[in-house]
Formats: C-alpha cells, sequence, structure tokens
C-alpha cells in the first residue's frame, strides 16, 4: 500500500517538476535568458572537454599539430618540432618563423571538429516549450593565444524567441578560457630561437636568472639535435621544441 | 691501298679514343638523381624544408642544395605583420607569412625590429612599435605610449612602479592603482594584455585568495557600509592611500600575505596590496616563496654527487650546496689529453631556484665543458660553459714537422706547429719536450748515437754536439686537449646512418695519424770487436709502443683504452715488424709487444675515473686562453725516437765503400757514402732529421805539403779498413693507430642510463655513442629515445636463446589475479562478458610479441601485437572478453636477434554471459580521419568491440533521429575476444569538407551517447580539359598532349593512352601538361584513349581523335630525256634523286640536281643506277637508265 502510495507521489512529483519545465512554463525575458545561459553553459563545457587535448599536443609538439616528415625529431615519443632548422658548416640555424596566428589557424580547425562532436543539442531545449531556437548551419572557432591563457570562443549565433515573438534573447559568442600560458612560453622560445640564430647557442642559466627563475627552461642533447623543454614555474604546461643541428 | 687502310685505322684509333672521352665526360657530367632537395614549398605548404623530393610541390621551385644555399631560401631578418621579426629567416617563408623580408642581415640593425617600452594602460611590456601598436588596437579604451629609449625589460616594468599610486574607487569596487589608469576606467588585472612576471604573482595571489582578481564591494560584512558603497556612483582617486585607508571600501588592513616583485607584501581584505612585510634580496638569492610566504633562499641545498663506475669520486666539488646561478662541470671520468673514456661526454649543471639542471655538451664531445671560479659579491663561484671541440686541425695542420727531413726543417716546422698549436681558437694542446721522462728517453738515445759515431768515425753534422737536440723545449708535438668521440662502428640501417654520419670525422683517417714506425740499427766493425751494436734501442722495448699508444690516444677513440663501463679494449691495437712477429730476438735484443699488460701499462681504471677538471683562469665564452695540464709521460717520446732514429738512419747508412772525391757532386740518396775532403774544407752529406735522404753537397780538393799527404794516406787505408770489414742490419716496428673497439660478451648495455642520476634528476644520460662504447652486443633503438624505455639493448649475435617470457601481474585488471602454469597463466575470477580485460607479460629481454587465437602460428604469421610496437621488456594488452566462452591467447615474442619462441605462451580466462550494460565500442573505421577521398562516394567500415547496429548522420543527433542504418554482422557466434564486429556503408562524399556521426547499439539496447566523428574532405574531381591533336594530319611523327584540372592535387596526375590494345605511359606526365610522341602511323582515323589518375585514385578519361593523310607512295618515274650532255628525268612529286654507277642504297649515292620534280646529271658514263625519294621518305626502287 505505502509503496503504491510511494510511487504516485515520485511520479506525480516527476509529472510537476515536467509540468513546470514546460506545460507551465512562461516565455518571459528572464525564462528565455536561463535558457540562453543553460545552452551558453553547455557549449562551454563542451569547449571545455575537447579544447585542452590540442591545446596540449600543440605544446608538446612544438607549435604543429601534425608535424611533417623532416621536420620533427622524435624523441620520448613525441614529434618534437624544429622551429629552427641547420645550415650546414655554420653554427647559426635557419628560423622556421612559427607565428601566433600559426598555431591559432592550427586550433581553430582542430577545435572545430571536436566541438562539433560534442555540442549540445539547442534545438531540444525548445522541446515542450512555447519558444523557437535558431541556429546557424556551421559555427566558427577563433582561438586567441594570450601571455596568460588562452581563448577559445565559438561564433555559433543563437536567437531565441518566445512563439509570440514578444521575447527575444540572442548570443554569438561562446568563449572558455584556458589557464595556458602559452603566449609566454611562445615570447620565450622566440627569444631563445633569436639567440640561436644569431649565436648559436643559448645559455638558459643567465635568462632564468633574468627572468627571476619564472621558467624552467631544460636543455636536451639528442646528437645532433637540441630540444629546449620550456615550462612557467608556476604552471605545468609545456612548451617544447627542437633546434636542428649537425655531425661535427 | 694500303695508305687507304691505314688512314681508316689511324681514324679509327681516333674515333675509339675521343668515344671513350666523350663516354667518360657524359659519366662525370651525368647528373644523379637526388634523394633529398630543398622545397621552396611542400606539398603540406611547409616552407623551405630540405626533405625528400617527392614531397615538394611541383607548382614551385625546387633545388638539390640545401636550403640556406638557394636563392628562393636565403635567409635574412623577416618583420611579420604581427609586429614581430624574425632573424635568420628564409625568404619564401617570410614572404608565404606576409612579412617584409631584409635579405642577409640581423634583425638588429633594422629599426622596426628595435623593442621598447610599451605603455598600455598600467601594462608595461617590452615590444616592437608596430606589436605595440597592433595591441592598442584591440583595447582602443586604453591609452598607448611607445618609450625606444627604454630597451630593457626590469626599467620598462620598474615604470610602474614609479606612478603615483593611490585607491581608485568606482561604482562597484575599489582598486590599488595609478591615476591613469583609475580615471580612464582601465580593465580589471584578468583582462590584461601582458604582464610583467611580478604582475602575474600579484595577480594569481589575488585570485587565489578569493577567487576573483578583485573583490568587489558587495562582499564586505557591513551591511550599512554595504548600502552606502552599493549607492555610490562614480570615481574617485585616493592619492597615496591604502584602499583599507578609505572608509568607503570597508577593506579590512593587513589581512593576508603574498608575493609580489619578488618580495612579500600585505593585501588587505578586497586584496588590494599594501606595503611591504618582508624585502628580499633577488641578487642575495632571496625570492618570496608562493608556498611559505617568506623571503626563502634560493641556493641548491644539496647536489648531485657524481660517482665513477669504480666508486671513486670523479671530481671533489660535486655534491656540494651551489648558489643560485652557479653553474659547474661534471664528467664521466678523466678528462683530456687522451684520457677520456671511450663513450664519455661532459654536462653542465646549474643551480637555479633551488633547482639543478643538467645541461649535456654535445655528444661525441663535440662540446667540452670548460670552467673557471669566478666572484658573486663576495663569494666565490664556478662558471662553466661548454665550448666547441676545435680539434681537427691539432694533430694535421699543427703537426708539420713530422714530415720534414733536416734539422734545419724541423726546427723552424717546430715553431709554426708551436704557433699554430697555442692559437686560442682551436681546442690544441702543445705537449712539450722538457718532460723529465722524454728527457732521460732521450738523453739513452743520443748516447747510443754518439757512441755510433765514434764507433763509425762518423763526421755527420748530427755526430757534433750542439746540432739538433730533440730534447729542445722549443720542440713538441700538438695534440687535441680534449680527444672527441668517433664513430667507431657500422650503422646496421641507411637511416640511422645519416643521423650520425660524421663527414669530417673518419675515424680511420682520424687514428692512422698517428701510425708510427720505428728503426733500430745494428752495426759490428773492427772498433766494437765485431759485437754487435745498437742504435736506438728504444724501438724494441715496451716505451716506444707504449708512447706510440699514447699519441694515438690522444686523436680521438683510438688505440687501446677503457670505456665509460670500466672494460678496457685492446683490440686496435696492431704491432708489425719487418722480420715477421712482434715477439723475438735480434741479434741479442729480445722484444715482446704481444704480451703487453696494457691495463697495468696504462695505471689501471682508477687513473682514469678521476677528473682534473679543465680550467682556466680567463674565462671567455668566445674563446679561451692557456690551459693547464696533467702529466703526459710518454707524449713526445714516439716523436723523438723518430727523429733520432732518423739521424741514426743516416749515420748506419754511411757505413759502406769509400767513393771517390767528386768537385760538383750533389747527391740525394738514402745511402750515400759521405764526401771526404784531403784536409781544408769539406762538405759532408746532409743530414736528415727523420732519417734516410741525404743530399751530398760539392766538396773540393786541395793540395796540401808532403807529409801531410801521408797522414791523410794512413787515415783513409785505416777508414777504409774499418768501412770494409763493418756490418749493419736493422728492425723495423710499426705501431698502427686504429679506431678504438668495444669489448666483446657482456651485458653492460643497460648501464647505458645512469639510474641513480635518473631517478634524482629525471634525466637519461644514454645516448647512441655511449651505448655502442659499451659493448659490440649493444644495440641502440633510436624509437626508444628519451622515453622510460629500454633505448640500448643487450644482443649477442651468438645468442640462440628466444625471450624467456613470464607473468606480469601489476599490468591485470585490479580485481583479477593470475594463477600461473607451465607456459601460461589463467586469469581469475571469470570476468563479465564484453567487459575489458588488462593483462601483461614480461621477457628476460628486450622483445617484440604478438598473439593469436589459435595455437601453433608462426611468430611471423600472427595477425596482432601483443601490446605497442616498440621493442621493450614489458607488454600489455587490453581486449574484449568474449561471454560464456573459454577465451585464450596464444602470445610468441621475438628478440633483437630475430630470434621468436617456438612454443606458445598462452593466457586464458573464462567469461561469464552477464549482463550488459555497457554500449558499444567503435573501435576503428577502415578510413583515417581527415582522409582526402576521390569521387562521390566510398565504402567505410567501422570495427565494434561486440555485436551491435549503427546508424550514421551528417549531423549530431541521437541515434535514433540517425537517417542512415548500416550493414553489421552481428553474429556473436565469432568467439574471439578481440574479434572485430564490423557495420558497413557506402558513404556519399561531397566536395569539400564531409562531417559523418556514428551512433551503435549493441544487442542489449546500450546506445551510444557520444557519437563516433569521421571527417573526410572530398577532392575535387579530376578532368582532362584539353586534348591534342585533332583534325587531319599528314606529319610523320604526331604528339599528343593533354591538360588536367582539378583532382587532390590541382590536376597533377599521370596520364596513359591505349593504341593497338596496348597501354602505355605518357613520356611527359605526373604534372598538370602531358605529351608523348607517337610511332609512325598510316593513313587512316584514329580514336586514342587517354586515361589520368592522381595520387588518391580521381580518374578521368577523354578520347584523342584525328586523321592522318600523309604520304606514303615513292615518287614515280614519268619520263626521262636527255639532252647534249645532260639526263632529265621527272618525277610524279617532289622528291630527291641520287645516283651510282651501280647498285646502291638511298642515301649513299650522289644526288642529282633538282629538288622539285626534275633532276638532271651530266652524262660521262654509259649507265645510271637511280633512286628516289620523297619528303615522307617514301623511296622508291632502283631503276636504271643506259643514256
Amino acid at each position: 500500500m505505502f509503496v503504491i502510495i510511494g510511487i504516485i507521489i515520485a511520479v506525480l512529483l516527476i509529472l510537476f517538476f515536467y509540468a513546470r519545465q514546460t506545460i507551465f512554463f512562461k516565455p518571459n525575458q528572464e525564462n528565455l535568458n536561463h535558457i540562453l545561459t543553460e545552452v551558453s553553459d553547455g557549449i562551454i563545457e563542451c569547449i571545455g572537454d575537447v579544447g585542452k587535448e590540442p591545446i596540449i599536443r600543440l605544446g608538446l609538439q612544438g607549435g604543429y599539430l601534425n608535424p611533417d616528415d623532416d621536420t620533427f625529431r622524435l624523441y620520448n615519443d613525441t614529434r618534437i618540432s624544429y622551429l629552427c632548422y641547420d645550415i650546414p658548416k655554420d653554427e647559426q640555424c635557419r628560423n622556421r618563423m612559427l607565428l601566433v596566428s600559426d598555431m591559432e589557424f592550427q586550433l581553430n580547425d582542430a577545435l572545430k571538429a571536436r566541438i562539433l562532436g560534442c555540442m549540445p543539442n539547442i534545438k531540444s531545449f525548445s522541446r515542450g516549450r512555447p519558444i523557437t531556437i535558431e541556429v546557424p548551419n556551421d559555427l566558427k572557432v577563433k582561438t586567441t593565444i594570450k601571455i596568460k591563457d588562452i581563448d577559445a570562443t565559438v561564433l555559433y549565433s543563437i536567437v531565441i524567441r518566445s512563439k509570440d515573438s514578444q521575447y527575444k534573447v540572442q548570443k554569438g559568442e561562446f568563449t572558455k578560457t584556458f589557464d595556458i600560458p602559452l603566449g609566454d612560453l611562445y615570447n620565450a622560445a622566440h627569444d631563445i630561437i633569436d639567440a640561436e640564430t644569431t649565436s648559436g647557442d643559448f645559455d638558459q642559466l643567465f635568462y632564468m636568472i633574468a627572468k627571476k627563475a619564472d621558467y624552467k627552461i631544460y636543455k636536451y642533447r639528442p646528437y645532433p639535435d637540441k630540444i629546449y623543454i620550456l615550462k612557467r614555474s608556476d604552471n605545468p604546461y609545456q612548451f617544447q621544441f627542437a633546434v636542428q643541428g649537425e655531425p661535427g | 691501298m694500303a695508305s687507304l687502310i691505314k688512314t681508316k685505322a689511324f681514324f679509327e684509333i681516333i674515333l675509339v679514343v675521343m668515344s671513350i672521352f666523350f663516354i667518360s665526360s657524359l659519366n662525370v657530367s651525368a647528373q644523379q638523381p637526388s634523394e633529398q632537395s630543398c622545397c621552396e614549398k611542400t606539398k603540406s605548404g611547409e616552407s623551405c624544408v630540405y626533405t625528400s623530393s617527392e614531397n615538394c610541390d611541383r607548382r614551385f621551385k625546387s633545388s638539390n642544395e640545401e636550403c640556406s644555399e638557394s636563392s628562393f631560401c636565403e635567409t635574412g631578418c623577416c618583420f611579420n605583420d604581427d609586429g614581430t621579426c624574425s632573424n635568420s629567416a628564409s625568404k619564401s617563408t617570410c614572404e608565404s607569412k606576409s612579412g617584409l623580408f631584409n635579405k642577409g642581415i640581423s634583425c638588429s640593425s633594422i629599426q622596426l625590429c628595435n623593442k621598447g617600452c610599451c605603455i598600455l594602460g598600467d601594462n608595461y611590456f617590452m615590444a616592437t612599435k608596430q606589436q605595440c601598436q597592433e595591441k592598442s588596437n584591440l583595447y582602443k579604451n586604453l591609452k598607448m605610449e611607445f618609450n625606444p629609449d627604454i630597451t630593457d625589460e626590469f626599467t620598462c616594468i620598474s615604470q610602474l612602479q614609479n606612478k603615483e599610486r593611490g585607491c581608485c574607487v568606482q561604482e562597484s569596487e575599489c582598486i590599488y592603482t595609478d591615476r591613469l589608469s583609475c580615471t580612464e576606467g582601465s580593465m580589471p588585472p584578468e583582462q590584461s594584455l601582458v604582464q610583467s612576471p611580478w604582475q602575474q604573482s600579484e595577480n594569481s595571489q589575488q585570485a587565489s585568495a578569493t577567487g576573483n582578481a578583485v573583490s568587489p564591494l558587495v562582499n564586505q560584512q557591513n551591511s550599512q557600509q554595504s548600502n552606502q558603497q552599493q549607492n555610490y556612483i562614480g570615481t574617485i582617486f585616493e592619492t597615496g592611500k591604502y584602499c583599507s585607508q578609505v572608509p568607503l571600501c570597508g577593506c579590512k588592513a593587513k589581512h593576508h600575505k603574498g608575493c609580489y616583485d619578488g618580495d612579500v607584501y600585505w593585501y588587505d581584505s578586497c586584496n588590494n596590496r599594501e606595503g611591504i612585510a618582508q624585502d628580499c634580496d633577488f641578487s642575495n638569492n632571496n625570492l618570496c616563496s608562493k608556498d611559505t610566504l617568506k623571503c626563502e633562499s634560493l641556493d641548491c641545498k644539496t647536489t648531485f654527487d657524481k660517482k665513477a663506475i669504480n666508486g671513486n669520486d670523479i671530481v671533489g666539488y660535486d655534491g656540494v650546496p651551489r648558489r643560485n646561478g652557479e653553474s659547474w662541470c661534471e664528467y664521466d671520468g678523466a678528462v683530456g689529453f687522451g684520457q677520456d673514456l671511450v663513450g664519455s661526454r661532459h654536462y653542465r649543471h646549474l643551480c637555479i631556484s633551488g633547482e639543478e639542471f643538467i645541461e649535456p655538451c654535445k655528444d661525441f664531445r663535440e662540446e667540452f665543458c670548460l670552467q673557471a671560479t669566478g666572484k658573486l659579491q663576495t663569494f666565490n663561484i664556478l662558471e662553466a660553459a661548454c665550448i666547441s671541440n676545435r680539434w681537427k686541425d691539432c694533430a694535421t695542420t699543427c703537426n708539420t714537422a713530422k714530415d720534414k727531413k733536416t734539422s734545419a726543417q724541423i726546427k723552424l716546422a717546430m715553431q709554426y706547429d708551436r704557433t699554430c698549436c697555442e692559437d686560442p681558437m682551436k681546442s690544441c694542446f702543445w705537449s712539450a719536450a722538457n718532460n723529465e721522462n722524454i728527457k732521460k728517453i732521450s738523453g739513452d738515445a743520443q748516447k747510443e748515437l754518439s757512441s755510433a759515431c765514434t764507433d763509425l768515425n762518423s763526421n755527420e753534422p748530427s755526430c757534433q754536439p750542439g746540432d739538433y737536440q730533440s730534447s729542445d723545449p722549443g720542440n713538441g708535438v700538438c695534440i687535441p686537449i680534449v680527444p672527441p668521440g668517433l664513430k667507431f662502428w657500422n650503422d646496421e640501417n641507411i637511416e640511422q646512418a645519416k643521423k650520425t654520419e660524421q663527414a669530417t670525422a673518419d675515424p680511420v683517417k682520424t687514428c692512422e695519424t698517428a701510425k708510427r714506425t720505428c728503426t733500430t740499427y745494428f752495426y759490428k766493425n773492427l772498433l766494437t770487436g765485431y759485437d754487435w751494436k745498437k742504435v736506438n734501442t728504444i724501438c724494441l722495448k715496451k716505451d716506444f709502443a707504449l708512447s706510440a699508444m699514447s699519441y694515438c690516444k690522444s686523436l680521438g677513440d683510438c688505440g687501446t683504452k677503457y670505456n665509460i663501463a670500466g672494460k678496457f679494449s685492446k683490440l686496435a691495437f696492431k704491432c708489425e715488424t719487418s722480420d715477421g712477429p712482434c715477439k723475438g730476438n735480434k741479434h741479442g735484443l729480445s722484444y715482446n709487444f704481444i704480451n703487453l699488460d696494457w691495463e697495468k701499462e696504462v695505471g689501471g681504471l682508477d687513473a682514469y675515473t678521476k677528473a682534473k677538471p679543465l680550467q682556466t683562469k680567463d674565462f671567455d665564452l668566445n674563446g679561451y686562453k692557456g690551459m693547464g695540464s696533467p702529466d703526459n709521460p710518454y707524449g713526445l717520446a714516439n716523436m723523438l725516437v723518430t727523429s733520432i732514429g732518423g739521424i741514426a738512419g743516416t749515420v748506419i747508412s754511411g757505413v759502406g765503400l769509400l767513393m771517390p772525391v767528386t768537385t760538383t757532386a750533389t747527391t740525394t740518396v738514402a745511402a750515400s757514402m759521405p764526401a771526404i775532403t784531403l784536409g781544408g774544407e769539406g762538405a759532408l752529406a746532409g743530414i736528415s732529421g727523420t732519417g734516410g735522404a741525404a743530399s751530398g753537397a760539392a766538396t773540393s780538393v786541395s793540395w796540401v805539403p808532403l807529409f801531410g799527404i801521408l797522414i791523410a794516406l794512413v787515415v783513409a787505408a785505416f777508414t777504409l779498413v774499418l768501412q770494409l770489414t763493418a756490418e749493419t742490419d736493422q728492425i723495423d716496428i710499426t705501431i698502427s693507430c686504429l679506431p678504438w673497439q668495444p669489448p666483446y660478451g657482456n651485458k653492460d648495455c643497460e648501464k647505458c642510463t645512469n639510474k641513480e642520476i635518473m631517478e634524482k634528476l629525471n634525466f637519461d644520460t644514454c645516448s647512441e655513442y655511449k651505448c655502442k662504447s659499451l659493448s659490440q652486443n649493444c644495440k641502440w633503438i633510436p624509437e626508444n629515445e628519451g622515453s622510460n624505455r629500454t633505448s640500448c639493448i643487450t644482443t649477442n649475435i651468438n645468442d640462440v636463446n628466444s625471450p624467456k617470457i613470464k607473468p606480469w601481474p601489476e599490468a591485470l585488471t585490479k580485481g583479477f589475479k593470475i594463477t600461473e602454469f607451465q607456459n601460461g597463466y589463467q586469469i581469475t575470477p571469470s570476468p563479465e562478458g564484453y567487459a575489458l580485460v588488462s593483462f601483461g607479460i614480461l621477457t628476460d629481454e628486450p622483445a617484440t610479441c604478438k598473439y593469436a587465437l589459435e595455437p601453433n602460428i608462426k611468430y611471423d604469421s600472427m595477425p596482432a601485437d601483443f601490446g605497442d610496437v616498440f621493442i621493450d621488456n614489458k607488454h600489455m594488452l587490453t581486449l574484449s572478453a568474449i561471454p560464456n566462452k573459454l577465451n585464450e591467447i596464444y602470445i610468441k615474442c621475438k628478440d633483437a636477434n630475430n630470434i621468436a619462441n617456438e612454443a606458445d605462451y598462452l593466457i586464458k580466462f573464462k567469461a561469464r554471459g552477464g549482463k550488459d550494460l555497457t554500449p558499444p565500442i567503435i573501435l576503428s573505421s577502415s578510413i583515417k580521419n581527415s582522409a582526402v577521398i576521390s569521387g562521390t562516394s566510398t565504402p567505410l567500415s567501422l570495427s565494434i568491440n561486440e555485436p551491435s547496429r549503427c546508424r550514421y548522420s551528417n549531423k549530431e543527433t541521437t541515434y535514433e533521429q540517425m537517417e542512415n542504418p548500416m550493414v553489421c554482422s552481428t553474429d556473436s557466434a565469432i568467439n574471439s575476444p578481440s574479434a572485430k564486429f564490423t557495420c558497413s556503408t557506402n558513404l556519399k562524399i561531397n566536395e569539400g569538407t564531409n562531417i559523418f556521426y556514428f551512433k551503435c547499439s549493441d544487442l542489449s539496447n546500450n546506445i551510444n551517447k557520444e557519437s563516433y566523428i569521421l571527417t573526410l574532405t572530398g577532392s575535387p574531381q579530376l578532368k582532362i580539359t584539353s586534348t591534342s591533336p585533332s583534325g587531319e594530319l599528314d606529319l610523320n611523327t604526331i604528339t599528343i598532349e593533354a591538360t588536367t584540372e582539378g583532382g587532390s592535387n590541382d590536376g597533377i596526375a599521370k596520364c596513359s593512352y591505349t593504341l593497338s590494345s596496348k597501354t602505355y605511359l605518357f613520356n611527359q606526365t605526373d604534372s598538370t601538361e602531358h605529351s608523348t610522341d607517337l610511332p609512325q602511323l598510316s593513313i587512316g582515323s584514329y580514336s586514342i584513349p587517354i586515361s589520368c589518375k592522381d595520387s588518391i585514385g580521381n580518374s578521368a578519361d577523354a578520347t584523342i581523335s584525328f586523321k592522318v593523310t600523309r604520304d606514303i607512295t615513292p615518287p614515280n618515274l614519268m619520263f626521262v630525256y636527255k639532252q647534249d650532255n645532260t639526263l632529265t628525268i621527272s618525277t610524279d612529286e617532289p622528291s630527291a634523286c641520287e645516283y651510282s654507277n651501280k647498285d646502291f642504297a638511298f642515301g649513299s649515292g650522289t644526288l642529282m640536281d633538282g629538288q622539285d620534280k626534275d633532276h638532271t646529271l651530266t652524262i660521262e658514263k654509259t649507265k645510271y643506277s637511280i633512286i628516289c625519294s620523297d619528303s615522307f621518305n617514301n623511296t622508291g626502287s632502283l631503276f636504271t637508265i643506259y643514256p
């Protein structure tokens, strides 16, 4: 008997909550904003889920997600890109010119494919509610690599209207910020490449001291190349790259 | 006739000779196809890459030279469009990124590249002017300033601190900042574009303290104050006040501490910085610690104390505390002057902020570590650097004296050699002759020489005291300070050989410079009592072999040496004598170079495991001046004995018959006689210091009184008797210097990685050079380099044992256990059906392993890898358990010697039926993600771990809403834990990007929540846009051509044509333009099908149609007539006609006058044979005319 009563109460509660979400849903500005926030959170969560892996891989592979043959050194199972190529019989090397925009373009493509796979079903938010949701056919991704972090912005214009068109909310950009100091490490890498192209070597001791030990720079020498691994002392993210050498 | 034959023969000889030259020059000038090229652009879009020629995009340039030598990839400064500058950038790369290229100059000479202090609101950072402008465009509300006069970061950032600061009270927040930022409304710190290191730490402290960069006023506890704040509108800047001093803000003073600019500061409860709590001094190695919020020392409290293989302390100064910023050298053993262990390397250690870093110097000792003592305030610290080892000239360019013949030449050469050797830009050491040991050896040799001079009554100049003294302190020999490592092994594959190819450090050539030959001379005559006397006996003593080896070792990895594992190898010692074996007795002098106890002679391992560091007083990173050196007892001995031996040789070779006096004799013969003068002047044969050649000089004769003649005659007679009764002999000993060879038959390969350093400093010391030095059996695995897998493994060329397999319990999924039996184990308890189970095996030697589901399959035929493909000792696999079945996995492994197991190793487990609650897993697809597809559709199959039904769609949606079902094998009777159930379909592909979403549902209706996404690119269709020829052709040679467009590679394709049922490739193809010459075709119509295909299979077909209307009939004779002395013939078409008096072939006759239809000849004979041929090479038959 009590079991049956319990089941009935549970069902009623479920119906109540469902009805509240649908039948009793008022399509006012506040509720529309609430739905937009839910959608936005879903998109940002999706970006957060899929965005970290390519960013980490970009750092481990020296700024290139898919390095070509003869442009990387295999070390510790990682294809570490050369950012400076050997000039025969010269201590200096030839700058490959990795730019921040190059990395941003690669991340845009990589993130787009992944984000498409985890995007929430936005139109399902209108199910059972007196609202319409307009979404574009395609989305764009814009990555901005800053000093301390990386912004991954999905450009995807969503418009939520009440069915009577009295209320409307819209949002076109959804940004997730990753606490990854890629820009900062890139600048340090640029300084290293500058030294390698000018004098053929880089002294990490003086550099780390000058920067008050904010960076940790490890230098490995798998013959005949060099590998630099850069980290900030307050962040575990790693940017590493290779400088091509030649046998003595 | 004879002359004709001669002429012909002569002509033929000339022809043959010329053709030889021609063909050989063809060979010389013929270009070998180059495998590697510099590509201006590769197919994947990279620019200026030196790679395989196949990777080059043919629309751009490529060159067989290195990129830096090609015009399109020459280097210079590139001013990028984001305002940064790239030094030594390639022209093509710069231009492809829209940069401004400045050829051949450094960016420091370009004003645009000069950095200054960029001020943007309250952000201060170093940037170029354009960079500063670019940033300013992003933050238009901030005022931008650029100060080019500030060129260092520290000065730039300290501008911030000099600004007038105070509490900025705004609508809902209080921020401690500068006036400008407050009045212009700068962005909150978390949105700062770029921050100084100190700003970053401040912000992170703020962020970590409260979770917000700035605490809004609404967080205040005092509600009354809060109400007041919420009612406030506007901006106030309270100059010189902390926000805790502004009642409106309601912030509590000195609430907590934080790090800022390396010091400890107070922060109020709103997270605004206040006064300094503890002033740390970075120059005194103190800095604010984020953990303790106190000034902590940055020094390294302990450092790694490296021990040698025999437990010796290599250097006495390591393992001690180090100051922040200090660096020092570490070695693997003794360093310099031939002592470096084979496989050893130098390292530079650093102490930075309490952490010890290792920077290895370049391998093969192409760099060595040099250190000096410096001063940091009142402290003495070490400073070290890795310096390029410029050793190549030491034993060659700076050792010219060894090739000189006369003592004068030797002396001069020595001076040059010493200057050359002591050049600070070289890494050489002048090993001088003032060593006591060398003096003793030299002294003994000189004594023997003097004795010979007396016994043989020689007047050689070198017999006189005061001439060339080999132990002259100015003399010496030049050797590398640090002998280089050499590649003393042959690579197993070409790719690996390319990586470590040392083009100029040929080990054989490097070592053979130290090859030494020494000759001991024997003589006897009346004065010696006919007992054998010896000169230069050092050659037969072990001292000579030791000195030869000492010099040999100093040149590199040559001769007899210890390796880094402490194993001695004498495999590279080679001795030869002119008498045969290197052991024997010659005229009472015994010698034995075969049984030398090398290890004892060189001082044992202990002598090579203690390093005296390479140190210089004048520390200069760009060069070095002056080096201390340890003793080197045998360094010069080998040179000295050679030089003395040479002199002795000349003396000994002077023994023989007396020659007549000459007036103008000048001889250069090894065994020439000294000319004797009868009193007065007389020049004797000149002496060469390295023995052998002698040159005579003119002598003169003068008359003397009679008494003098008598005495001279007596002396001459005596000398004659001496020389006639003298006998000589010699023995040559040659000690070769060969590249060092590692020892055999040991298991030292695992010592390549120093486990202690790996544990304490996470640094792997193993390299190919070190690995190969440990043993002949060591194999280098390049794929494992830098990973935690073994990169140096033991292989035994005589090893006949396959790897031994045993269980690896740690790899087993939790909750299971192993029950071992012979040659296998069982996993219990039974897992659920379709559950993923992980398990593993260990092998006693590095191996690769495979498995099958049936027994007794040979290793090479096994279908799947057990674990990954790397050679390793540990192997792990994860499989899905087939329900209601005994799952059996049969495993075999193969070692580095290619010896595989014969017997299977079995792992088994029984899986229960169980309730399947897990959705299916799509393991893989038959097409790789991001693949480029040709055509409008492509078959696809997915591998799934269990029987399922799958669907797909072009948009992300639920499984039920996916429109396209796939065809799946749901046969759960396929009994295989690794069985890949498949679902297949035919995907429609559009041009451009195609994204497909796949979801599956298993037989228990468990459905994937997340889609398996496949992105494919449909390549544009390949098209043949034009063909030729067409219409009517009357040519002999017909060329067919085609042009292609589209496809996966912008029209680049391979085309072929079919003629007479045979298909041929176009001669010019594999691009967008295709052409080929057809063989001669007869008259008629032709439709030649052509087919083109690109690299991914896009194809296009077309037909080339044309008609051949070429004339194929020869000219016909129309009429013949004779007029006066002229014979005229007419043909029916323009032609060329030839005649002769006998039968001939067209081409070998005499051409008749006239090219059109009429042809004439002057009648001289009674019979003419004529042949005519038209312009289409239709030749008629011969006809005869009797005029």
